[in-house]
């Protein structure tokens, strides 16, 4: 964990226990945290101090998370969670297009939050050192594939892998967005035509999400394509 | 109410007596003006009125007549006879004198009262006059000129010396009633019997049905051509016979005239009455050409029968159930509406304090040294907190389904391959459930159009059901077949409980099969399948047999071949046809 005490996480949300809550679990982990209650604060410390995160509620008094961010957005390039208890897809989309760089329901899991700033954070200080080095790598979002260790990292962190999930993490990297269905999957790394395997092939893809999503019952790349396939979301 | 009825008719009395006194007043007093008009016209009169009033001051004036006799009383002193004469002549005079004063004092007295008594009742009578005007407010007018016509016609018979003073009184009598009723009814030309007639048949035609107005027209119209028929007949009998004195050519045209007048007056009377059956009809045709445009689902039809017609208040009840079936729509999608934002906000601020709750919780997880029946209650709490957060969410879908208020993402996909993948995203719940699975998923693609997330959220929901329900050990069914061009996936399973409760309420938000709910689950499982299902176009069923439970969900299968290795999934297509029961989502 290298230099995270140097990281100044920005938590905004007009609930001040959520606040102290989401404050205490990231300073447990190591990081410095400075809060807000409402937007036109958070605008404030977010332009006058050094912050490396935003964590931000969306609905606020005096400015609203949204219109703060795209504030913020406008002086500072930084990585900005936002925080709803919308769970809408277009309240999501919107958030989105608005700048943020991820979107968390409430109620959400404080491991989830915590993991999420941790991706965001490599993902905006160490953004190239590591995958870089080796020309030999597919880049897609946090994720990253050294086709020549054959070794997927996530955040920058090796995943586990055994030598089948490898094969279709390759497969799937290899072709982001493109949608396989499991039958090709499984011929691809089996080398057998599939019979009714395809179970096999799900959960695979399964154990896979399970090692490299944050949250694995919301899925950001490995994703099921409902009665068609699987594919890697490109990021 | 005797006292009162009692005092209302002395006023009536009083007001009577006024107004006698007032008529006499002025019956005397119009009676003076024209006797002095008739004396002053006429100077024969007025002589022989002079001497009247002579003869009558000569010995009627007490003062003039009194001094007079006063003066010379002396003179006739001295002749006794003359005295006597004179004085019994001044007795005579004297009575006269008395008989005189008596009667003018008793007219002045009679005028004096009646004055006291127009006045004193003046709003008695005023009462009385408004009761008579609204007596004779309810006769025509016509009647009344006819009564004033009469009425001035025989005062001019009577206009003769001695009937002066009758005629008279009776036409001052009329003027004053008719000033009375023109002053108290303001409707005193509008009460006309033309009016009256015209009332009397508009309200005869909302009174009576449509059948008796068409009826009647009906009747009337052969009526109308029998009267022409007849009377053309009893002419044609009668004038060869009576015009015999008429040469030939003048009989033959009288003949033919009323031969024509015959064949334009029947022409005439049935072509009017078509006409005004085909206004009908077409006022019919409007009615119901709107009434299946209404039935069609479109409420904003109007028709256009004008208010002349016969059926124009059938046209404005029609209208009006429009008006009223449109409010009674709009009230259900703003309810829907409201319904929806409430939930939405309740679960908004539920999750806020939820949120605090679990991160808590998790703090409470990182404590160290936390004795480790503490540890439990806290893992209870988590899970309780978990499950609630589920339910919140879950009611706020179930909420937004049942509204229509969801987006979909509809899209041709194989059912076969979205069970398996959900077989296969649930691994971890079949592997662990005390059932045992069997799974018939043919190999055929199944195509069918639907959104995949909230497919995958319905079969999810059924599984889960299974898992949580099903005798624990029992073997549990779940099969796709094609049936009537339709994909049918059946999953069926032995209930734990006795199933006490029919299929309908099963799928009712917030049933679960154990009455005392004693199982985890937000009781929205069912309801969610069956919401999600019929949003995206297919059909959910649920039934029981004894303890065996049988959730069926039905798509219409389309036969297009699927592009399995596209790189992007096919965009989102129009919905086959619907079947019966899909409802649109809203908004």
């Amino acid at each position: 964990m290298e230099a995270m005490e140097n990281k100044n996480i920005l938590v905004v949300d007009d609930d001040r226990e959520i606040v102290r809550a989401i404050a205490l679990n990231l300073e447990s982990e190591g990081y410095t945290v400075l809060k807000a209650y409402n937007g036109m604060d958070a605008l404030d410390i977010a332009l006058t101090r050094e912050v490396h995160l935003i964590i931000i509620d969306v609905m606020m008094p005096k400015l609203d998370g949204l219109s703060a961010i795209m504030k913020i957005r406008e002086r500072k390039n930084l990585p900005i969670i936002v925080l709803s208890a919308k769970s809408e897809n277009s309240d999501k989309v919107i958030g989105l297009s608005m700048g943020a760089d991820d979107y968390v329901t409430k109620p959400f899991n404080p491991m989830e939050l915590t993991a999420r700033v941790k991706s965001q954070l490599r993902r905006y200080t160490s953004l190239g050192d590591i995958h870089s080095s080796s020309e030999n790598t597919i880049i897609n979002g946090r994720l990253c594939f050294n086709l020549d260790e054959h070794v997927l990292y996530a955040d920058g962190d090796p995943i586990k892998l055994t030598a089948t999930e490898t094969k279709i993490v390759e497969l799937l990297m290899r072709n982001p967005g493109r949608i396989f269905p499991a039958e090709e999957i499984y011929s691809k790394i089996w080398n057998e035509s599939a019979y009714s395997t395809e179970n096999t092939v799900m959960v695979h893809i399964r154990r896979i999400r399970e090692k490299i999503e944050i949250n694995p019952s919301d899925p950001e790349y490995l994703k099921v394509v409902w009665g068609i396939g699987y594919k890697i979301e490109k990021h | 109410m005797a006292t009162k009825s009692k005092s209302i008719d002395g006023n009536i009395f009083k007001g009577l007596i006024s107004w006698l006194c007032l008529l006499a007043l002025l019956c005397g007093l119009c009676l003076a003006v024209v006797l002095s008009i008739i004396v002053l016209a006429n100077p024969d009169l007025q002589t022989r009125a002079a001497e009247n009033l002579q003869e009558f001051a000569g010995s009627g004036s007490p003062y003039y007549s009194g001094a007079v006799i006063e003066g010379t009383e002396g003179d006739f002193e001295e002749d006794n006879t003359l005295w006597a004469a004179a004085m019994d002549a001044q007795k005579q005079h004297e009575e006269l004198i008395y008989t005189r004063t008596v009667q003018i004092v008793c007219a002045l007295a009679i005028l004096i009262t009646a004055l006291v008594l127009v006045f004193a009742f003046r709003r008695d009578r005023r009462q009385f006059e408004a009761l008579m005007a609204k007596g004779m407010g309810k006769l025509w007018v016509e009647i009344k000129c006819l009564l004033l016509g009469a009425i001035l016609f025989s005062g001019m018979l009577f206009l003769t010396e001695d009937g002066l003073v009758f005629s008279l009184c009776l036409w001052v009598i009329s003027l004053y009633q008719l000033c009375m009723d023109i002053g108290y009814n303001r409707q005193f030309f509008r009460h006309n019997i033309i009016h009256s007639v015209l009332k009397w048949l508009n309200s005869y035609k909302s009174m009576t049905t449509f059948e008796h107005r068409s009826l009647r027209r009906l009747f009337s119209t052969l009526g109308v051509i029998a009267g022409i028929l007849g009377v053309a007949a009893v002419v044609l009998i009668w004038a060869p016979n009576h015009l015999y004195h008429a040469a030939g050519p003048v009989l033959g045209s009288v003949m033919v005239s009323i031969v024509v007048f015959t064949i334009t007056g029947v022409v005439g009377t049935i072509v009017w009455y078509v006409l005004g059956l085909k206004r009908d009809l077409q006022d019919w045709n409007a009615l119901m050409a709107q009434i299946t445009e209404m039935y069609g689902g479109n409420l904003n039809a109007v028709n256009h029968v004008p208010p002349t017609s016969n059926l124009y208040d059938c046209a404005m009840q029609l209208n009006m159930i429009r008006t009223g079936i449109e409010k009674a729509v709009e009230e259900g999608t703003k309810a829907d509406r409201t319904k929806v934002e409430l939930i939405t906000n309740v679960s908004h601020d539920i999750k806020t304090p939820l949120t605090s709750i679990i991160s808590y919780i998790e703090l409470l997880k990182k404590e160290p040294d936390l004795p480790d029946h503490v540890m439990d209650y806290i893992s209870t709490i988590s899970r309780k907190a978990e499950r609630l957060s589920s339910i919140v969410q879950d009611v706020f879908e179930v909420s937004k389904a049942a509204t229509g208020n969801i987006t979909l993402n509809m899209e041709d996909l194989d059912i076969g391959k979205l069970l398996q993948q959900t077989f296969g995203e649930m691994d971890e719940t079949l592997r662990n459930s005390q059932l045992i699975w069997r799974i018939d998923i043919p190999d055929v693609p199944m195509l069918v159009h639907a959104d995949g997330q909230r497919l995958y959220r319905v079969f999810q929901n059924l599984i889960r059901n299974c898992d949580q329900y099903a005798l624990e050990g029992s073997r549990a069914y779940v099969s796709l077949s094609s049936q009537n061009s339709c994909a049918v996936v059946s999953i069926r399973n032995v209930s734990r409980n006795e199933i006490t409760m029919d299929s309908e309420d099963l799928t009712a938000r917030f049933v679960r099969g154990d009455q005392n709910r004693t199982t985890e689950g937000s009781g929205l499982g069912l309801s969610i399948a069956k919401s999600f299902t019929e949003a995206c176009g297919g059909q959910f069923s649920v039934r029981t047999d004894g303890d065996l439970f049988i959730a069926t969900v039905q798509f219409v299968q389309i036969n297009r071949a699927p592009v399995p290795s596209a790189p992007l999934p096919p965009p989102p297509q129009e919905a086959p046809l619907p079947p019966a029961g899909y409802a649109a989502p809203r908004g």
